[in-house]
């Protein structure tokens, strides 16, 4: 159990369960959280949960599935303000009540509850295209992680989807229960409301649990065009990384790819978006959990194909010519100052406090700070050496301009 | 330098009004905190399209407000802030709305040099035609991501079905062929006019130097003091009718949309106007809130899914309530919502009510805890005379029977404008 005493206006109750990741259950896993939300064994729609927030000067919870390495996470996070702003001294048992009520679930969950919500992911699943930019990425996806489970969203796939019966979600239940667990709470607390969480909560053999990372598959350079009626060319460009959170050259990779795309002085901010008006977004992203950065610009179609040139242009500038030693300075700037404002903001502090614990040892800021000083432009020479092109995926609209 | 402290919040406010008008405040937040955010707004957003200067109304194309706010980074050196922001260490960014423009930054060390390049960027607007070219290029794409986007798709054309003349029937951004009439002309007569110092209000919120603040903008008012030339954004009368009643189209969705509006007349004065505002939002949720029983109802009767939504707007005097549904019943589902919202009171309870006020309190007091999202609001509240602590007063001061006369305005006065969208295969994937 992780108790943050931090002088936020509001209270955060957190758990984090750990589970082997299987495919096949990922769709039950996915919807669970949702269904533990919205019902407890006194509390039995949605409506009177909603009414039972609402009472509690709008409480709220928030869910989140992930995939990281080979484990399955499920977070279920309680929201509420601090019981000073309150006059009912009843105010923080209930809401310690309600949170122990919901993350340790009996059998015989709504079944109109899971109807109702595996319509939900059904129909999510059936508007994707609706967002293009979700899509495309989906799209993307199957193609860049070819060879991976990384392809299927965390979620599953619609056939998981729709397959999904009330019958197997019993089973579903027991596993959660006795996955190992982490507690995470965030606030002002007294000694009196610490007493009060730590006999109300225990954790389960969440110490042992450490994920395994493995770098994404190579696969061979390709390039797909998907069509749709729309006005703009998405681009996505995927690079294999091999290098994980795991790896001594984590800080470096980060500090490459915020050169690169991770910042609003990013060289492809800089040269594609600034000096040429090729595109309003682009940006880069570093995965480094699956060992991968992904491009992303949203062009116009007139322009796609001088767009991507452009954009390979500028890595392959970066990775032959190398970084400048104000680059390099500024980036560590950058994720200093992202590290250190992260601090200020309760929900990464909870979601922070178990993911390190995940990847020991835990750092203090200090530390962390020295780590990113520490990178030299010589590491990210070795970065860029090792990334390589795999996938250039299109999404756009009707144009002459098939071939790329 | 003037203190205000909200016992209630635990909250103080440090105010400075410096000698050239800008107004400066100051919501400093203690250590362990380590970060800053800063954000100088003017009143001056997409709405302003037309204004009188000395009896004169002039007019400046659609989209002018947003362009500005991409070309102000500019800075006479040939530099570009954005960048300079990022060398600093500074995470910034800016935002136009109807009403206002807000240019912002977060820092954890460099506080002092941000709030100089700020100042100087602003203090020093430098517009060339190469780089108003090249921003018609980049502003243009973002006009087509947003095309690209349904919802904003729909949300436009369901503005401009319901107003005649207000200009919140304008994108904020404009239009393709509304930016290609701006030039260097258009972004100095608004500068001019509309970022006089009179007008500039910056917050800063979070882990501050009171002293050396003091300091900064001590020396700053001394170095910018200037006269304010007066001016009044023009907004054309509007009609009490809604411009369509009444329009579908096909466009390339997967599931059927629907969005109906409510257009309501709004008071005068600002204090009334968020009243109704805030009220317009409890009636809501009273009655299509997920804690209704019509909510309820509306799904099992499968007129609505989960995507469901519905808020109130209040754009200047263009005020309106909103509906949004995926749904394959439009005509049912426009009767069932105009049914729950004329026959309100079948629907609605004073236990309800009060919980709702509770509801409000909490959501406040989220607000409170995001130093960002407090200091937009206070800023944005600030621009319409209002302290941020007073809408809490406002709101608390708003009864049931306050709520129920409200309801009674949307039923008398019936203005509803409905956008059906049905699917279309499109040509790629037929």
């Amino acid at each position: 159990m992780i108790i943050l005493n931090q002088d936020f206006k509001t209270i955060q109750l957190a758990v984090y369960t750990t589970q082997e990741d299987e495919i096949t259950w990922r769709s039950y896993r996915r919807v669970l959280p949702y269904l533990l939300v919205n019902q407890t064994e006194k509390i039995k729609t949605k409506r009177e949960m909603s009414e039972y927030l609402e009472n509690l000067y709008e409480a709220y919870f928030s869910v989140q599935s992930e995939v990281i390495g080979n484990l399955y996470i499920t977070s279920i996070i309680l929201t509420c303000i601090h019981p000073n702003f309150v006059d009912d001294p009843t105010y923080f048992d209930q809401i310690v009540n309600l949170f122990k009520a919901v993350v340790n679930p009996k059998h015989n969950l709504s079944a109109s509850i899971f109807e109702e919500e595996k319509r939900n992911l059904i129909e999510r699943w059936q508007t994707l295209k609706e967002n293009k930019q979700a899509y495309g990425f989906q799209n993307f996806s199957q193609h860049f992680y070819v060879e991976s489970e990384n392809k299927i969203s965390v979620g599953g796939r619609l056939s998981d989807v729709k397959k999904m019966s009330y019958d197997s979600l019993n089973q579903v239940i027991d596993a959660f229960n006795d996955s190992p667990r982490s507690y995470v709470f965030n606030g002002r607390f007294s000694q009196e409301l610490i007493t009060e969480l730590n006999s109300t909560f225990t954790e389960s053999n969440s110490n042992n649990v450490k994920p395994t990372l493995v770098v994404k598959r190579k696969s061979r350079t390709k390039t797909h065009i998907d069509r749709l009626e729309m006005n703009q060319a998405l681009l996505y460009l995927g690079y294999r990384l091999p290098i994980l959170r795991t790896d001594e050259l984590n800080d470096a990779a980060i500090l490459f790819n915020t050169i690169l795309g991770g910042y609003a002085n990013s060289r492809l901010f800089r040269i594609i978006r600034e000096e040429m008006g090729l595109c309003y977004a682009i940006n880069s992203i570093y995965n480094n959990m699956q060992g991968s950065i992904v491009i992303y610009a949203g062009v116009n179609q007139k322009e796609r194909d001088k767009s991507i040139a452009a954009i390979r242009g500028v890595v392959h500038h970066l990775v032959t010519a190398g970084i400048t030693e104000e680059e390099l300075n500024e980036a560590k700037e950058n994720q200093i100052h992202s590290l250190k404002s992260s601090f200020d903001m309760q929900s990464f502090q909870t979601k922070r406090a178990f993911s390190s614990a995940l990847f020991p040892p835990v750092l203090t800021l200090e530390k962390r700070i020295d780590k990113i000083n520490s990178v030299t432009k010589k590491d990210l020479e070795v970065v860029a050496n090792a990334l390589e092109f795999e996938t250039l995926y299109v999404l756009q609209g009707e144009t002459d301009e098939d071939n790329l | 330098m003037k203190t205000i402290y909200n016992r209630r919040f635990d909250d103080t406010v440090y105010q400075i009004k410096l000698r050239n008008g800008m107004q400066v405040h100051i919501l400093p937040k203690d250590k362990p905190f380590l970060s800053t955010f800063v954000t100088l707004s003017v009143p001056f957003g997409g709405l302003a399209l037309q204004f009188i200067v000395d009896e004169k109304i002039e007019t400046i194309p659609a989209g002018s407000a947003h362009f500005f706010e991409h070309k102000i980074f500019a800075m006479p050196n040939g530099e570009d802030a954005f960048s300079l922001f990022s060398s600093l260490g500074l995470d910034a960014n800016a935002m136009t709305s109807y009403t206002e423009t807000a240019y912002l930054f977060k820092t954890t060390n460099g506080l002092l040099p941000g709030l100089k390049l700020l100042l100087e960027m602003i203090d020093n607007p430098h517009f060339t035609n190469e780089n108003i070219a090249v921003e018609k290029q980049i502003i243009a794409e973002e006009l087509d991501m947003y095309l690209d986007d349904i919802d904003t798709v729909m949300t436009n054309n369901l503005y401009e079905n319901m107003y005649h003349n207000h200009p919140i029937k304008h994108d904020i951004g404009g239009t393709k062929k509304s930016i290609q009439e701006i030039d260097k002309e258009t972004l100095n007569r608004i500068y001019e006019t509309f970022y006089q110092f009179n007008q500039r209000i910056l917050v800063i919120a979070g882990n501050v130097d009171i002293k050396e603040l003091r300091d900064f903008f001590h020396t700053y008012d001394q170095n910018n003091n200037v006269k304010a030339a007066k001016f009044k954004i023009f907004y054309p009368k509007e009609p009490k009718s809604v411009v369509k009643k009444h329009e579908v189209k096909q466009m390339p969705v997967f599931s059927p949309k629907l969005m109906l509006g409510f257009k309501l007349t709004s008071p005068k004065k600002t204090t009334e106007a968020i009243k109704e505002h805030i009220a317009a939002q409890i009636l809501l949720n009273l009655l299509f809130g997920k804690s209704s029983s019509t909510y309820q109802q509306l799904l099992e009767e499968k007129l609505i899914n989960s995507q469901f939504h519905c808020g109130a707007n209040q754009e200047h005097n263009a005020f309106f309530i909103a509906f949004y549904a995926e749904t394959k019943y439009p005509s049912k589902l426009k009767k069932a919502i105009a049914n729950i919202i004329f026959n309100f009171e079948e629907y609605i309870s004073q236990s309800a009510f009060e919980r709702n006020k509770r509801s409000f309190i909490g959501q406040f007091i989220y607000l409170l805890n995001n130093v960002d999202r407090k200091a937009m609001l206070y800023a944005s509240y600030l621009h319409k005379r209002i302290p941020l602590y007073d809408v809490l007063d406002i709101q608390q001061s708003i009864t049931y029977e306050y709520v129920i006369e409200f309801a009674r305005k949307i039923k008398k006065q019936n203005m509803a404008s409905l956008i059906y969208i049905k699917p279309k295969l499109s040509k790629v994937e037929k």
